[in-house]
């Protein structure tokens, strides 16, 4: 049988496609694998690993690269799942190559890649290099074995640990012990615990607290008391770490004892104590945990934060907010945290008890805690704490725009009628800040308050609110409305209009009350109109510009100046041009650029409209604007008007501003005529920006030169 | 868009006290007690030792030089002059204080940490040192403040949530992205169901990272090799690793996949409400299903890594790429970068939350996130088990593209399942004398 194994796994080795280029490029994978009995798996391996060892074990890196990556393709390949066989041969294809008549450096590749697939099958070799003249294959191979899983390779380490005689190899493999993390390492690890170099004990008791084993305790705790500092350090993090894996473990007791022996430490490890004390204790050890939360350390007060934390029983949220009542502020503020992440309804009495302490902190931490499990009956006093200032009426505001409920809403939105003026405004605020759209009735209804702060919140809440099919109630209210709320009440009409998608159906009800609207209501309602735009409010508007009474021909200008619609163009310009007062041409000045600049009118037509409108301004703040306008369109043209106007003092720096950003578009086309302006501007500006940005411009222009010219 | 309700560093350090008791009593307490007229009192200070100072060191380190609650007292590089130039920098931050003792410098970062009068470090050294000194670190009583990717191997995160937890610690990994609004927001509206049920996610980061190649050269003076390479597996020094070039090898780093990983796929986890837990399936790009590297998670969403010329094929539901993150659900979708956020519908942009709705933590930015959680002994917006589930797939889509192969993953359990070779990967052993 044998014979014949030997026989077949030849014919393979004979196959046509078996050259060893061919059987690295199947191995890893590049080319079809063909189906290959173990033998005929490992004579497959060995050549190609022939094949690749010579310039892996080259002293050139450049060399090393190919085979290398080669190999640990090949190693991660046969280690996939369902492929044992391929794995088997090509671990004990790389394990037979790791004695001293391969270079190291090829050795040390290989041992790494054995690190991640290999198995027993390669243990004993792998344990042969533990020996090696070589310090980083020894190194390699010990890393090797640590990530082996099979309990061969902890033997082979345990046995290398047994003959170790210098301390920082003893280490080393005290290490890769302490990562594996086997029973049987017990005994190596107790002895060397009682080692008189510092690093080894350390090491080992590290280890020995990593097995989670309790009758280790006494071996780390006697480590605590000898040695360098670094070295007593590394030991009672190593007994806090065994009281983990204790309590991890279900060994409750014995985390417990570690746990309160430790209590009496400083710092940070009286921190871990308190941690583990809630880890192994539990509710049995609450009151323990609650009494080391007095401490003035705000870091012990975490500790046990973090502890109460691991405590999720209805018994201890019931004690925390029983402590609550007693405790110092500080350490209210803690319990309340703890209270809060609970999210337990039954401690929302606690969370209001609190908004009486004296302590903002207090204060804010209960209302987060309110945040959370707050319902309709904490309204009032939510309404109350918003009434301050500061932050714990920010808290409260907070809050009271976060309680979930459908009920709360419904609380909140009857309360419009009932709180105190200030609570009215708050709710008003908070209902649109909650987005609840069925408060809009009540809402219109409070537009009407006796207070003005109530109205002028309700008018806001509703404008965010409302939909359409309010608009016509909200346009009679605004027509009612007082001189003070009007501003708020046009607001929210423009706003809620807006919502309308039809551009007729929007202006509808304002321009149905139009005709009947007397002194500032019609004032007002003609403002709407020019924040909406559209054929027919433009049309009434229009209309309203020849009105006698001169308040309405002012609100109409005004109305025309905010207008989006950009068919009311030429009809600023006209106003601008007209017999008009100086702030009416301002006003309508500003809104002709604003309007030009928006639209969508050819860059050539821009320009020449803004020209006009250049013309006709007297004051360069409203020039400025048309270099405003001028500098967003990249045109010749406009260039040129820019030009013209570095001369005027007044419009010097806008005007060197717009022509550098105009030049930045347009230099392609005009290289010459740019450059001669943005020289002008070098020579001339006072702005070190708008130099520097010429300059690059004019570098630009300079690269693009012809040679010779 | 819902503003956050954050109170202004002034309104905080009145309600914390201690700056508010120096501005009533400053006129007659010395300054050598107060300390200089901006910085709080030595005992209200909060003493911090920076470790790997050099890059992204220097640049947090900065950081604490401007926090006025705090003072840098230490700093350690295994540069020579790395660490000098440190500590000239941070004497002459404080130049002008009368109680300022001068700043320490140390080669070894366990001697640092042996100092009594230091509360917290700010580790940015190389990857591969940052679970240990972490651990370290938590050991030794101090707050951490960690760059990101957390680790360099998914047990080592597991370890640094063991020992943060055991030692009650303040940690906060540099994944600063959850600091900013608009990752916050978008997240918000991820989790909240504004976009309906998320199916697929699609995060735009760099390549996966390939083994050191890189030839012998001298090791410059100044500079503790063996202490740079620490518990990495030995290799000779080459300049391309030290000073900065060390991200793209494995043994150092995960490369983009972590580097860049740590932001974008930590905010689709966020995104995804997967804090704390993670995809259960990793498939490599195979050219035929899987175009790019695809995380599955329980829910069914897919989240694919858009490197590659996979990437490529992946349809997305905007028509420039993806930028950073975006997250895709069957009624919309959201994509947020830095200084990017883009949705559809557009009208999301302006959605406010409505109560019930889930909050996302919000900081006051990322580094006084973490000052404030040292004072007040909360966890931090990126708090170790968020950086460790975070890393965690950064690690799975390296682990994934190295073994060519799709595995499973417990996200409850933290194991593989059904792939041992892909398990041993979930951690290294340290080169000795070095453990965690």
């Amino acid at each position: 049988m044998t014979v014949l194994t030997a026989l077949v796994g030849l014919a393979g080795a004979l196959w046509a496609g078996d050259a060893p280029d061919a059987l690295v490029k199947e191995l890893t994978g590049e080319s079809p694998a063909q189906q290959r009995t173990p033998e005929q798996l490992d004579a497959a391996y060995t050549t190609a690993l022939a094949a690749l060892l010579p310039d892996m074990g080259s002293d050139d890196a450049a060399k090393q690269k190919d085979p290398q990556q080669k190999l640990q393709k090949m190693g991660y390949r046969a280690s996939r799942p369902d492929a044992e066989p391929e794995r088997l041969a090509f671990c004990k294809t790389v394990a037979a190559k790791l004695g001293a008549d391969v270079p190291a450096t090829a050795r040390v590749w290989m041992l790494r890649q054995l690190e991640n697939a290999a198995r027993a099958e390669a243990v004993a070799a792998m344990a042969g290099a533990l020996a090696d003249k070589d310090a980083l294959v020894r190194e390699t191979a010990r890393r090797a074995l640590q990530n082996n899983p099979t309990p061969e390779a902890g033997e082979a380490l345990r046995k290398a640990l047994q003959g170790a005689d210098k301390a920082e190899w003893t280490l080393a493999l005290i290490n890769a012990l302490g990562y594996r993390k086997e029973a049987a390492d017990l005994p190596a690890l107790m002895k060397h615990a009682a080692s008189d170099d510092d690093g080894v004990r350390a090491a080992a008791v590290c280890a020995l607290a990593s097995l989670g084993d309790k009758s280790a305790a006494d071996v780390i705790a006697a480590a605590m008391g000898k040695g360098s500092d670094a070295a007593k350090r590394a030991a009672t993090d190593s007994y806090l770490l065994l009281a983990d894996k204790l309590a991890a473990k279900g060994e409750k007791d014995a985390a417990l004892a570690i746990a309160k022996k430790m209590l009496s430490a400083e710092g940070h490890v009286k921190c871990a104590a308190i941690v583990a004390l809630g880890r192994a204790g539990g509710p049995a050890e609450l009151n323990t945990i609650l009494e080391v939360m007095n401490d003035k350390d705000a870091k012990i007060r975490g500790a046990g934060l973090e502890a109460l934390n691991n405590m999720t029983s209805p018994e201890v949220t019931k004690a925390i907010a029983e402590k609550v009542k007693t405790a110092s502020p500080e350490l209210k503020v803690a319990l309340l945290r703890a209270l809060a992440v609970r999210k337990d309804k039954s401690v929302l009495p606690t969370f209001v008890a609190c908004l009486e302490d004296a302590s903002d902190d207090v204060k804010v931490e209960a209302l987060q805690g309110i945040a959370g499990v707050g319902d309709a009956s904490t309204i009032p006093v939510l309404l109350k704490a918003a009434a301050g200032t500061g932050r714990v009426a920010e808290a409260a505001r907070s809050t009271l725009d976060r309680i979930p409920s459908k009920d709360v809403d419904e609380a909140m939105v009857a309360s419009l009628g009932t709180a105190d003026a200030k609570g009215k405004a708050e709710v008003a605020r908070s209902l649109a800040a909650r987005r609840v759209e069925a408060a809009v009735p009540a809402l219109l209804k409070a537009v009407e308050d006796a207070d003005g702060g109530v109205r002028q919140e309700a008018w806001k809440a509703a404008g965010q609110l409302a939909d359409g099919k309010s608009l016509p109630a909200m346009v009679a209210l605004l027509v009612k409305a007082q001189d003070a709320d009007r501003e708020e009440a046009k607001k929210a009409t423009v706003a809620t209009s807006r919502r309308i998608a039809d551009a007729e159906a929007r202006a509808q009800p304002i321009l149905a009350a139009l005709p009947d609207a007397k002194g500032p209501a019609r004032l007002t309602l003609l403002s709407v109109l020019g924040g909406l735009g559209g054929p027919k409010p433009v049309a009434a508007l229009r209309a309203a510009l020849k009105d006698a009474d001169k308040d309405v021909h002012d609100a109409t200008v005004r109305a025309l100046a905010d207008c989006p619609d950009t068919e009311v163009i030429d009809d600023l310009l006209a106003i601008a041009k007209g017999e008009e007062t100086e702030p009416h041409k301002v006003l309508a000045l500003r809104g002709y650029f604003r309007l030009v600049g928006a639209s969508s009118k050819a860059p050539k037509d821009k320009v020449a409209a803004i020209k006009a409108g250049m013309d006709v301004a007297k004051r360069p703040d409203e020039k400025k604007l048309g270099l405003s306008g001028l500098a967003e369109v990249n045109n010749f043209d406009g260039f040129q008007i820019v030009e013209a106007c570095l001369a005027e003092p007044a419009l010097k720096n806008e005007a060197e501003q717009a022509a550098v950003k105009i030049a930045k578009g347009i230099w392609n086309g005009k290289p010459e005529e740019v450059r001669t302006v943005l020289e002008q501007i070098i020579a001339s500006s006072k702005q070190n920006n708008v130099k520097g940005d010429a300059k690059k411009i004019l570098d630009e222009i300079a690269k693009k030169k012809p040679k010779g010219k | 868009m819902q503003q956050g309700r954050q109170l202004s560093r002034r309104q905080f350090l009145r309600s914390s006290g201690s700056v508010a008791a120096l501005a009533a009593t400053a006129a007659i307490i010395p300054a050598s007690v107060l300390g200089n007229r901006t910085r709080a009192a030595a005992s209200d200070r909060i003493t911090v030792g920076c470790i790997g100072i050099g890059g992204q060191g220097s640049g947090i380190m900065g950081n604490a030089l401007g926090e006025k609650g705090a003072q840098v007292i230490a700093v350690c590089d295994v540069d020579s002059g790395t660490r000098e130039k440190a500590k000239a920098r941070v004497e002459k931050n404080y130049s002008d204080g009368t109680d300022y003792k001068g700043c320490s410098v140390y080669n070894d970062f366990r001697d640092l940490l042996a100092r009594d009068d230091l509360d917290a470090v700010m580790i940015a050294t190389p990857d591969h040192w940052h679970a240990l000194i972490c651990c370290y670190a938590a050991k030794a009583g101090k707050d951490i403040y960690v760059e990101k990717p957390m680790t360099l191997t998914i047990r080592e995160a597991q370890e640094m949530v063991a020992v943060v937890r055991r030692y009650s610690r303040v940690l906060q990994v540099g994944s600063q992205q959850r600091s900013s609004q608009n990752f916050r927001f978008a997240c918000e509206l991820t989790q909240n169901g504004y976009i309906g049920k998320v199916h697929s996610v699609y995060v735009n980061v760099g390549p996966p990272a390939i083994d050191c190649d890189l030839p012998a050269e001298p090791v410059p003076a100044g500079l503790d090799w063996d202490m740079w390479l620490g518990p990495a597996p030995w290799r000779p020094y080459n300049k391309k690793l030290h000073p900065y070039s060390w991200r793209p090898y494995r043994d150092f780093s995960g490369y983009q996949m972590t580097n860049w990983g740590a932001h974008h796929f930590d905010i689709a986890q966020w995104g995804l409400g997967m804090d704390g837990s993670g995809p259960v399936e990793i498939t490599p790009p195979d050219g035929k299903e899987h175009k790019t590297l695809t995380y599955r998670y329980a829910t069914g969403a897919r989240m694919y890594h858009m490197h590659g010329d996979g990437a490529k094929a992946i349809k997305v539901p905007t028509d420039k790429g993806v930028s950073g993150v975006l997250f895709e659900g069957d009624e919309g979708w959201i994509e947020v970068n830095r200084g990017l956020l883009r949705t559809h519908p557009e009208s999301l942009l302006k959605q406010q939350l409505r109560p019930g709705d889930k909050r996302l933590y919000a900081s006051r930015g990322h580094s006084q996130n973490w000052f404030d959680c040292i004072r007040s002994r909360q966890r931090t917006i990126c708090d170790v088990e968020i950086g460790c589930s975070s890393v965690t797939v950064c690690h799975l889509g390296n682990i994934a593209y190295w073994l060519d192969r799709p595995f499973k993953w417990d996200p409850a359990k933290q194991e593989v399942v059904g792939d041992e070779q892909a398990a041993r990967l979930l951690d290294r052993p340290k080169r000795a004398p070095w453990r965690l």
